[in-house]
């Protein structure tokens, strides 16, 4: 231990200190709180009646999550000052800095996660309570009556639901896992479809030589500066002559020709150099060779970023889906499209929508994690041309 | 070699998935009655009776099935448009009660004074019929209308000295709503004056919040008698006087009293949510938070919107049912709609689902045990009629501003709904 401590230091350590146990003590107690208000809402049933039983639970509960948050805090501020008084004087500086760094970081991720910390607050929460806020405490977003049943409505497993259900076959089809899963095949199919057609195309614009090759690419481009609301009844009409009313391919056919994705890809494919290409071909490689074992992975990082680009556009794509579902079949109707069901003339189910968009968020948040890499490498890399 | 076998994972979880989910035929039973399909936009409780009444009304006619299709209602304008140009429209569907008249303009759905309406208008509530009158014909009529009233929070009202101790005795549902009306404010100067009361700007508690939407305000112009366009749709006379009396008061709330919250800027606590937290202490608000408020566990009280020179007034909200002409069993449909909204299924519909009768008749068999939708029933029956014009949007988005203007202080009241007038009239009414 050191045995001159700086004044100054030791201040500036004291308020970050002060700072970080305020931080640890409210992001830890509402992290535990959120995990006493989970436990509750599970171990009571369905109705107001068992929110409220959730309620008298996760109030018994609060000195056992009070305690863990209290029980976290100490922990870290020994490690902290243990930490801290271990390192030597002239590393005390780079110390607090550090320090000060991740109280930032932290305050940064609260702010990013507060949005999703909420949604999942809120699908807890029982119908005309989800804008209610703690007089108390206001960011003490956690219900203190928690249900399930925003869940159960939305999967249809509610006692309402299985009785219209054991009714009427196609009623129970209506679920969010019917939405889900069509959502999941129409982004999925769309996604792979458009980048395979869009790095075909981009490898012939940017590679090969064609006649008016680049009048051709700029008729493309003209294309984009078209607003896509004047296409849709003409793609409609199209949609429907073709008998695909109401089918998954109707949701992402006309959209599989990706001008945005071609262009992209064009612009990444320019700065892979010919001579890689020449010689493929003097190794005989065949025209197909080349753009699998060539072009495809040097251009992954940005073929990988098309592929999120078009899942995420396909996954919340309301308006056109909506246009193309035909209502009477729920084996048609797709996720952003169950979702606006939830919405009525003046009121939103916001406990619905909310509990539903806590498992609509999985796929992108999967994709992103997988991709991430990627992604963020793709999205640089369009943007520097040597 | 981690990559790829995540890729395999990954295609053969897509292959699965194809297999098991890319079929979307369905089956059906087909029994040889005619298929009448129904678009509408209720919700789960409401589809539920909707499907009870729909039985009733097959036991009757029994060549006949009612197939109930239900569609967002945040898309059912776009749905219906698209699908009507290519032929792939509905028998019948239910509608907001602004798109009846783009609808009627569009030659898209049947008069219903061709299949014998006229022996039957007077039954439907005035104010909720009005809106399916273009040029002098009826092309739809309401299935649910809607009005606003004043909401009031009564532990702000106790705070402030307004209410009488003893009611803290009473809950919320159980007080009598007549008690409590004797001290509500009957006239706009009685607002103003138990505004001034209730407002604690150093707490960030207001007296009012109100929203800036040409429907909303309605509810302000129709109290000082003042209308939108002429009745026979040809002339904006939202320069009168009335209307500038009306839209005067309003932003007088706002800048001079400071008794409303601006809860109509972008960015600010809405209505809604201030009311139910206690910022708020009243707001005009439907009967479709009732249930809301309830669950939120305030205490709470509905009192009429206060009077202007024209007396206590509302606006008019809801849906209608229409009867497309693509449909080749206009009768059939029609006999469905009637049956739907006649006094004896509307005791039904509004009786099960706390909501307020469009059919007259219903008027004196509908006993609701919530009080508050009494007092909305009799609000009801002074509610002003909707401006009908054939693009609703259109209206808000050249009015909306100019109302802004004046809240804001930017503008006076006269010169901005003059220049809304100009604008309604030329880019609205006369194009």
């Amino acid at each position: 231990m050191s045995k001159d401590l700086h004044p100054g230091r030791v201040f500036a350590f004291m308020i970050l200190l002060a700072i970080m146990i305020t931080l640890s003590y409210v992001i830890s107690g509402q992290l535990f709180k959120f995990g006493a208000m989970v436990f509750s809402a599970f171990t009571t049933g369905e109705g107001a009646e068992s929110a409220m039983k959730a309620g008298e639970l996760m109030l018994k509960l609060t000195p056992v999550h009070n305690g863990l948050a209290i029980i976290v805090s100490i922990v870290l501020t020994i490690c902290v000052v243990q930490r801290f008084l271990r390192t030597k004087n002239e590393m005390r500086g780079a110390f607090l800095k550090r320090m000060f760094l991740y109280e930032a970081l932290a305050v940064g991720v609260v702010v990013v996660l507060f949005p999703f910390f909420w949604m999942l607050c809120t699908s807890f929460k029982p119908s005309g309570q989800e804008l209610v806020i703690s007089k108390t405490n206001p960011f003490d977003i956690v219900p203190s009556e928690p249900t399930l049943d925003n869940f159960r409505r939305v999967l249809k497993t509610d006692a309402a639901s299985v009785a219209a259900g054991a009714l009427d076959p196609i009623e129970n089809k209506k679920n969010f896992g019917t939405y889900f899963l069509n959502s999941l095949l129409v982004a999925t199919t769309a996604a792979f479809l458009v980048t395979l057609f869009a790095s075909m195309g981009a490898y012939v614009f940017s590679k090969k030589e064609l006649p008016y090759k680049q009048q051709m690419f700029m008729l493309l481009l003209a294309t984009m500066m078209i607003p896509g609301m004047m296409f849709m009844v003409p793609q409609f009409f199209m949609v429907c002559k073709m008998g695909l009313f109401g089918t998954k391919w109707a949701m992402f056919l006309p959209h599989l020709a990706s001008v945005f994705g071609i262009f992209m890809l064009k612009q990444f494919m320019d700065t892979i150099p010919d001579s890689l290409i020449e010689a493929a071909q003097i190794d005989g490689a065949s025209e197909w060779q080349v753009f699998r074992v060539v072009i495809v992975p040097l251009a992954l990082p940005i073929i990988l970023t098309l592929f999120l680009l078009t899942f995420l556009f396909h996954w919340s794509n309301f308006l056109w889906q909506l246009i193309v579902t035909n209502f009477e079949n729920p084996l048609s109707i797709t996720l952003p499209v169950g979702l606006a069901l939830f919405r009525g003339q003046y009121t939103s189910e916001l406990g619905l929508i909310m509990s539903a968009s806590c498992f609509s968020i999985v796929p992108i948040a999967v994709l992103f994690l997988f991709a991430q890499r990627y992604f963020i490498e793709g999205m640089t890399q369009g943007a520097v041309k040597e | 070699m981690k990559e790829r076998n995540l890729i395999i994972i990954a295609v053969i979880a897509y292959l699965a998935l194809v297999f098991v989910g890319w079929d979307d035929s369905i089956a059906t039973s087909p029994d040889g009655r005619t298929i009448l399909t129904f678009w509408h936009t209720y919700n789960d409780q409401e589809e539920v009776i909707l499907r009870e009444i729909i039985k009733k009304w097959e036991t009757g006619n029994p060549k006949f099935t009612i197939r109930p299709v239900r569609i967002p209602f945040d898309g059912h304008k776009p749905k219906l448009r698209t699908a009507l140009t290519v032929g792939q429209g509905p028998d019948m569907a239910r509608v907001d009660w602004s798109f009846v008249c783009e609808l009627a303009r569009k030659n898209a759905v049947v008069d219903l004074g061709t299949l014998g309406f006229e022996t039957i208008r007077a039954q439907y509530l005035p104010a909720a019929i009005g809106s399916c009158n273009v040029g002098g014909k009826f092309y739809g009529l309401p299935d649910q209308s809607n009005c606003v009233a004043m909401f009031y929070n009564r532990q702000m009202f106790r705070d402030a000295g307004l209410l009488p101790p003893q009611a803290e005795t009473d809950s919320a549902a159980a007080a009598p709503a007549d008690e409590f009306a004797n001290v509500l404010p009957k006239t706009w100067e009685e607002f103003i004056e138990f505004g001034k009361k209730l407002t604690d700007e150093s707490k960030g508690q207001y007296a009012f919040a109100m929203l800036n939407t040409l429907w909303w305000n309605l509810t302000f112009l129709n109290t000082y008698g003042a209308r939108i366009v002429s009745e026979d749709g040809t002339k904006c006379l939202i320069d009168s006087d009335a209307a500038v009396g009306a839209v005067e008061m309003m932003a007088s709330l706002f800048a001079k009293h400071k008794i409303e919250a601006g809860a109509w800027r972008p960015g600010a606590i809405t209505p809604e949510q201030g009311f139910v937290n206690g910022k708020y202490a009243m707001i005009m608000m439907g009967p479709w938070n009732l249930a809301k408020f309830k669950n939120a566990k305030m205490d709470f009280g509905v009192g009429l919107i206060p009077a202007g020179p024209a007396g206590t007034s509302t606006n008019v909200g809801g849906t209608d049912v229409v009867i497309f002409k693509g449909s080749k069993y206009a009768e059939a449909c029609y006999s469905f709609l009637t049956f739907f909204t006649n006094a004896e299924n509307q005791v039904r519909w509004c009786t099960a689902l706390n909501q307020l009768p469009i059919n007259l008749g219903a008027y004196d068999l509908v006993k609701f045990e919530d009080q508050h939708l009494m007092t909305f029933m009799e609000q009801m029956k002074h509610a002003g009629p909707n401006p009908v014009v054939k693009d609703f949007g259109l209206l808000e988005d050249l009015v909306n501003p100019e109302i802004e203007a004046v809240l804001s202080g930017q503008k006076n009241a006269k010169e901005a709904l003059g220049s809304a007038a100009k604008k309604v009239q030329e880019r609205l009414l006369d194009s």
